[in-house]
């Protein structure tokens, strides 16, 4: 069996991320399984399958090299510690026992001794094998075919046994990685300078001390303070009643002890990864991993799909990234990574820089699904169907390569999800305009487990010549509980279309077509729709707005009955609270949760300032309010993207998140706009103070 | 139409939340709309209106070449699929990877630095925002600076704490390296047959931690200087006095202009 590197956790190009290799001495042939299962346990499911390390998997590349050794097992070295086991410097070898390894390492099982070391050529064996089959490594995994305990770091480097547990592991990283001190007492007392790495300090001045934005005020600094100096552990907190509820890995103060020593220098909190090893990192060793590989991870917040994954009445985000994505969960007003994944998830479903993500209840769980589809990264168009994993993450139960019976998929395909059948589980309608020689429509249908195309539009529908501009919305204009398909066309025709097509859970046909008018209002190719029932009748009604093609913007209501159209309301250039300007941009919401679907709206490009506003709807009128520049510390911009969502679990659809680059936010709107959350980089509550 | 207040002209000023305030005239060249009649135009010179019966398409070529998609199956087919394979085919896979980085390895003892080797990988490190704590290098051809970055944890090896927590040895055995090895990094296109010699590898180890501050172009030790203090620098690579494996390395490593295909003439 030759040697061989297997690359287990590929999150992108080795240049950009930090890589790690994994090396195994003493693993024969017949042992390759067992340092395979090893690494799994230790590296994957261990230490990035925890906290910091699996939230931030994206930075890491992991390479597993198989290296056989000739013997089982590694060397082993017996020390006479002459009953002084923590001191080396008066050992003596008693023996050595060589054996043929990869790698040349021999244990000891002495702590003094780091517990192993390398033979004559190991230095050489390790650099050639890392030369060979990792070249750009950052970081190194050694591990021992050896059953007893011990592990030996510092340099990048980690070599330990079978008997090492991921805990340590991560400690290690933490110093590998991020640079980040001990947090160990011993003995003794420090006098000298201010230490350098960012979780340890000899200063105890709350004013001036490098983690002071995390303290909350009424926590006392010193926090824990040792009254034997010199001597002891390290201080847990003694300055007064420890508040209910404190966290000895998150709350931050500042304790007495760490980096060798019990007095003289302090550390964040009572017991972080840095001490205690299985506790996770504490805010600033946290924070500081996370500022180091933040780049690496090539994250940021531009691409967010709001959806209720777990089904508790409260919308989550996923947040796509290159070849991976993120589920944060709301509690109802904040928060917290729930699932992180890379590269694919069991199914499985490669993610890619050009993946479409749609959300709906697919199967009618009560949960909501994910459709993902791609159509430019691949030799080939994918559509897949990832549900819940019943563990938080997702899974992939269904794909659809190039094509499924009926519908041949291409880059330009437009989906929009909808539950056309009235079954209780979203479909999907799709579109495509351009990459034929005829537009097509396809009906979709899901089974829960898969889709299947119940009808095909070629060209036409009934009543409806199909063109390549046709824009396409969803919605219930009958409320007979199948959703409807709207289509318009405002440039390719001599006149503008609408068209409201009924679907019967298996086809459409045409229950009204305007051509050039509504009643009230004269179509014009800027016209956007917005399809909500915003007179809570039970039947989509339709929003349209146009800003640019007339002297003034207009705003027009256009109630469903059923059957067509009424024009319920016009807003010439104002709508009361709300000057429109071509530059307004719309999104459904229920912002009073009274089942009247209302309107975001937002204008970044036409005035002085940002404005942020909502449009609320009494049935057959709006009543607007906004913010103007800032909501909260939000400070609006022309790069935000708005989700409108339902974070709270409250009625309606009251929620905004709101997004750009480095930021996230989350806005509920009533009783008025106001910032609930922001984020900066990445989505993490720190107890107290924040990464910026 | 007939709107609460005459129009007015306004260009960039705050809202109003009136709620009669007047319409802002966007473009007063254009008319207001009245919701009486249809506004057409006409579309290569025609009139074209859509029909009320579902007419025959006009079928149009796309740019793709593709004509018409296959007819639907003419029974029901489930398509409920998990096709055993993964999907195949990235293009990304195909693509031309980028610039590359070299991996330059360098060995330091007592202040000096030598290099022991160099390798080519693919890909090209995000710059560093801040210079992290550790032992900071800046590499520099001429008074130009191609890289600077910072390796977090040298000079030090660590045992592992006794799972038992006997006496003293609760946390680690703590051992100071007299030879240290660090992995650099830099653009390829710097590590040229001509820059070999004007490379200068500048390593600093941190008194204390430097400001959360971007770097700028001025040289590290002018920025951080009551952080930096000079542990090891690297002045050229000269190929002769490197042992036949690491030449061997280091002129693999090399940038060269790639040689682009040229048509016959």
């Amino acid at each position: 069996m030759p040697d061989s590197v297997t690359q287990i956790l590929k999150s992108g190009p080795v240049g950009a991320k930090k890589n790690i290799a994994v090396l195994g001495d003493g693993f024969a042939a017949a042992d390759q399984t067992l340092y395979n299962n090893k690494v799994k346990e230790v590296l994957l499911d261990g230490v990035f399958g925890h906290d910091y390390f699996y939230e931030d998997m994206q930075a890491f590349n992991i390479f597993r090299v198989n290296l056989i050794s000739v013997h089982s097992g590694v060397s082993q070295r017996r020390y006479d510690e002459k009953g002084t086991p923590s001191d080396g410097s008066d050992d003596t070898i008693i023996s050595t026992a060589l054996k043929n390894t990869a790698l040349g390492y021999i244990y000891s099982g002495s702590w003094a001794h780091c517990w192993l070391e390398g033979g004559a050529n190991t230095a050489t064996l390790v650099q050639n094998a890392l030369d060979k089959w990792v070249p750009d490594y950052d970081l190194v995994l050694v591990i021992l075919n050896e059953p007893g305990f011990g592990g030996c770091g510092g340099g990048g480097f980690q070599v330990v046994t079978q008997g090492g547990s991921w805990a340590v592991m991560a400690h290690e990283f933490g110093h590998g990685a991020g640079g980040l001190a001990d947090e160990y007492c011993q003995p003794g007392t420090y006098s000298g300078a201010e230490p350098g790495q960012v979780n340890v300090t000899a200063n105890s001045n709350r004013a001036t001390l490098k983690w002071r934005n995390f303290v909350a005020p009424s926590t006392p600094v010193p926090t824990g303070k040792n009254a034997t100096p010199g001597a002891g552990g390290c201080s847990t907190y003694n300055q007064g009643t420890k508040p209910a509820g404190w966290s000895s890995d998150q709350d931050v103060g500042l304790f007495e002890g760490g980096q060798y020593v019990t007095s003289g220098k302090y550390r964040p909190v009572d017991n972080c990864r840095m001490r205690g090893n299985s506790p996770p990192y504490c805010p600033i060793c946290y924070t500081e991993m996370k500022t180091r590989h933040h780049s690496h991870t090539g994250r940021n917040f531009l691409n967010c799909y709001a959806g209720d994954f777990n089904g508790d009445g409260r919308d989550d985000v996923l947040v796509h990234n290159s070849n991976g994505i993120m589920i944060y969960r709301s509690n109802g007003s904040q928060l917290d990574v729930i699932f992180s994944c890379v590269e694919r998830v069991p199914g499985s479903w490669q993610f890619q820089p050009h993946d479409q993500f749609y959300i709906g209840d697919f199967n009618g769980d009560g949960k909501d699904e994910v459709v993902v589809y791609n159509s430019v990264d691949w030799v080939m168009e994918y559509l897949g169907l990832l549900v819940d994993d019943g563990n938080n993450g997702l899974k992939l139960i269904a794909r659809y390569d190039d094509s499924m019976p009926g519908w041949q998929f291409q880059r330009d395909d437009r989906f929009h999800v909808a539950d056309f059948t009235g079954g209780g589980k979203k479909d999907l309608f799709v579109f495509n305009g351009t990459n034929w020689s005829i537009p097509y429509v396809g009906m979709l249908a899901s089974s829960g487990t898969g889709f299947n195309l119940v009808r095909r539009y070629d060209g036409s529908m009934p009543g409806w010549q199909m063109r390549k501009n046709d824009r396409h919305y969803v919605g219930d204009f009958n409320g007979d509980g199948k959703e409807d398909l709207w289509v318009f066309n405002g440039g390719d025709w001599s006149i503008p279309y609408l068209g409201m097509l009924r679907s019967d859970g298996t086809s459409l046909s045409m229950q009204k077509r305007y051509d050039g008018t509504f009643p009230g209002w004269q179509m014009r190719p800027g016209d956007r729709h917005y399809v909500a029932d915003f007179n809570g009748d039970g039947k989509k009604d339709l929003y349209v707005f146009n800003g640019g093609d007339w002297s003034i913007a207009y705003l027009g209501m256009l109630a469903s009955t059923g059957t067509q159209l009424s024009m319920a309301r016009r807003y010439d250039g104002n709508a009361p609270g709300w000057q429109m300007r071509k530059g307004d941009r719309h999104w459904v919401g229920d912002i009073t949760g009274d089942g009247k679907e209302d309107l975001f709206v937002y204008n970044s490009s036409d005035w002085f300032r940002e404005y942020l506003g909502t449009m609320s709807s009494s049935g057959n009128a709006l009543s607007c309010s906004w913010k103007e520049d800032w909501v909260g510390e939000w400070n609006l911009g022309p790069a935000d993207r708005f989700e409108p969502c339902n974070y709270e679990g409250t009625k309606g659809t009251r929620d905004l998140f709101v997004h750009n680059t480095n930021w996230f936010g989350m806005i509920r709107a009533a009783p008025s706009l106001q910032l609930q959350k922001i984020y900066y980089r990445w989505i993490h509550n720190y107890r107290h103070g924040r990464n910026w | 139409m007939a709107t609460t207040q005459p129009p007015i002209f306004v260009k960039t000023l705050r809202m109003s939340a009136a709620p009669t305030a007047a319409p802002i005239v966007e473009n007063a060249k254009l008319k207001a709309m009245t919701g009486q009649t249809a506004v057409s135009q006409r579309i290569g010179g025609k009139i074209l209106t859509m029909s009320d019966a579902a007419a025959p398409v006009q079928a149009t070529v796309p740019a793709t070449g593709q004509t018409l998609m296959k007819a639907v199956p003419p029974k029901p087919t489930v398509a409920h699929a998990l096709p055993p394979n993964p999907q195949t085919g990235a293009l990304a896979d195909t693509a031309d990877p980028g610039p590359n980085s070299v991996r330059l390895r360098l060995r330091i003892v007592n202040g000096v630095a030598s290099v022991i080797s160099a390798h080519v990988v693919p890909g090209v490190m995000p710059a560093p925002e801040r210079l992290d704590f550790g032992l900071a290098y800046e590499i520099s051809v001429g008074a130009r600076r191609v890289a600077v970055g910072t390796v977090p944890d040298v000079g030090m090896r660590r045992s592992y704490p006794d799972p038992q927590g006997r006496a003293g040895m609760g946390g680690h055995h703590l051992q100071e390296l007299e030879s240290i090895e660090v992995n650099l990094r830099l653009p390829q296109r710097e590590f040229s047959q001509t820059n070999l010699s004007k490379l200068r590898v500048q390593l600093f180890r941190m008194k204390s931690q430097p400001p959360a501050v971007p770097i700028t172009a001025a040289p590290l030790v002018e920025q951080f200087p009551d952080h930096l203090r000079a542990a090891a620098e690297l002045r050229g690579i000269d190929l002769k006095v490197l042992s036949p494996r690491v030449q061997e390395a280091v002129t693999s490593a090399v940038f060269r202009v790639p040689v682009k295909a040229r048509a016959p003439r």
